[in-house]
């Protein structure tokens, strides 16, 4: 008799847990996700855009275990007897279109897990205008050539006016300098008319100089300045002053290479110049031989 | 056999002489057309080369900075009058205007002086004869190269370096370089002649450091 009641006592133990199990998984668990594109692109019209529970989650099916919450970004579980079901939004509003992923209309089964996610976003068309005019308060840029005449290898300046600010680019017939500042300081390498172009955001402009054939060497004295200290007249806070020294191209050394007939033409004329030169010394010593 | 007769002989024998080597002259220099820079060289290389200029030297060596006179380069058989050239209209340097003498960049450094002393010479000339450079090519590192004055006050620089540049594309900065150390740079065409530009495509550039 004892072991019968500890034998029933272990079936019901063991029993419980499974009947308990087999209930809980007769039932499926949905979970939903609702989500709200935020309008950040607005700009004169600021916005705010509702939050998830804003909205209110409707399910429908097999004995849901909530059949109407407000929606969650990180999740509402949901549980559902096996078959059909459907979520929806109950209160659409505020301008906002939902849209609703497989899993929020489709079936479950027991023990089953789906996932049903709703994307509420804003119709408003000036959503769209995500980036706002900004008004460019440009200068014109204009260049100012401060030595209109140098000769080859003096230094010629040239000043960038106007524009947008930050780093300027100029450029010659010959070298780039790529981002100086407002001031430019460089030797040409050629002479007559030569073009200086400075380019600032989306802005050009050029100038000019005249290079004259004269050497000038570098001015080796500073105006301002004590032991090769120089100072500069009026403070200024603007980018330093580009300057390149200059150097001249490789030499040109060589001629052009002649033919072999040329070559040959002129030896020939040479042998035949030294031949008759020495022609009648020959002749008299041959004779003279002779005798 | 007389005395005129005597005289006679000798003088013919000098004058075909002359003409034999004349001939075989012309004839290098046309081979040097057509085998290239070699052929001269080895027909008419310079028997013996002074290992270190300075013993063999009359003049003796100093370390001030001066202006050239004179360039000489044993191993290649260059002895050679120095003129005095800026940088011409194009903003090239100035070419020697003699076949047999070397230009000094006279805007830039002095021997002796910090920087490079830059020379060019021609390395043929439009009659199939030799330039001053011909053979500039044919320098090696360790060569010995010398710088003059009027006076005769010398110095010596070693060969450290020799390089083929695209002529349109070579260190300018490094090349003329006005700072650093002394030094002396010699330059002559080389590569192919570009007809369109009139110029070789290439420049040599030997670059020599003082010896001592």
């Amino acid at each position: 008799m004892k072991q019968l009641i500890i034998s029933l006592a272990i079936a019901i133990g063991a029993l419980v847990p499974a009947f308990a199990f087999a209930q809980s998984t007769s039932a499926g668990l949905l979970t939903v996700y609702v989500q709200v594109i935020n309008n950040t692109g607005a700009t004169y019209y600021q916005y705010q855009a509702p939050s998830p529970s804003a909205f209110t989650v409707a399910v429908s099916g097999q004995s849901p275990s909530l059949s109407n919450f407000p929606g969650s970004q990180s999740g509402t579980t949901v549980s559902l007897l096996a078959g059909s079901y459907n979520v929806t939004i109950a209160n659409v509003q505020n301008g906002y279109a939902p849209s609703y992923s497989i899993g929020c209309n489709s079936t479950i089964a027991a023990g089953q897990s789906q996932t049903c996610v709703v994307t509420m976003t804003p119709s408003y068309a000036y959503n769209q205008y995500a980036t706002p005019y900004q008004y460019q308060n440009y200068q014109p840029l204009t260049c100012q050539t401060v030595t209109p005449t140098v000769g080859l290898g003096q230094q010629a300046s040239f000043n960038a006016v106007g524009g947008q600010g930050g780093t300027y680019n100029w450029s010659t017939a010959y070298q780039n300098f790529p981002n100086v500042g407002p001031t430019l300081t460089t030797s040409f390498q050629a002479s007559g008319s030569q073009v200086v172009t400075v380019t600032n955001a989306s802005q050009t402009a050029t100038c000019n100089v005249n290079v004259t054939n004269a050497y000038t060497p570098a001015p080796t004295t500073y105006p301002y300045g004590y032991n090769g200290v120089t100072y500069p007249s009026t403070y200024s806070n603007t980018y330093p002053t580009y300057t390149s020294v200059a150097y001249p191209q490789l030499p040109r050394t060589g001629f052009g290479p002649k033919d072999m007939a040329t070559g040959a033409a002129f030896a020939v004329v040479l042998l035949i110049a030294a031949g008759v030169v020495v022609a009648p010394y020959v002749r008299k010593t041959v004779t003279t031989l002779s005798r | 056999m007389t005395r005129e007769t005597r005289l006679r002989l000798v003088f013919t024998c000098i004058g075909v002489a002359v003409v034999l080597v004349g001939a075989a002259d012309l004839m290098s220099r046309l081979a040097h057309n057509v085998l290239g820079n070699g052929a001269g060289a080895i027909a008419f290389g310079p028997a013996i080369s002074l290992v270190d200029p300075s013993v063999n030297g009359a003049a003796a060596t100093t370390s001030a900075s001066f202006v050239p006179a004179r360039l000489r380069i044993p191993s290649i058989g260059v002895d050679a009058a120095v003129e005095q050239v800026g940088q011409k209209a194009d903003g090239s340097m100035g070419a020697p205007t003699k076949f047999g003498e070397v230009a000094w960049y006279a805007p830039g450094p002095k021997p002796g002086a910090p920087g490079n002393a830059v020379f060019a010479g021609h390395v043929d000339n439009a009659l199939t004869t030799a330039g001053v450079f011909e053979h500039l090519s044919s320098l090696k590192k360790g060569d010995y190269v010398t710088v003059a004055d009027a006076s005769g006050k010398t110095l010596v620089y070693k060969v450290v370096s020799s390089t083929s540049y695209a002529a349109n594309d070579a260190p300018l900065s490094q090349i003329f370089a006005t700072t650093g150390p002394s030094g002396l740079v010699l330059i002559t065409c080389t590569g192919d002649w570009v007809t369109s530009q009139k110029q070789f495509d290439q420049r040599l550039v030997v670059v020599a450091s003082p010896a001592y």
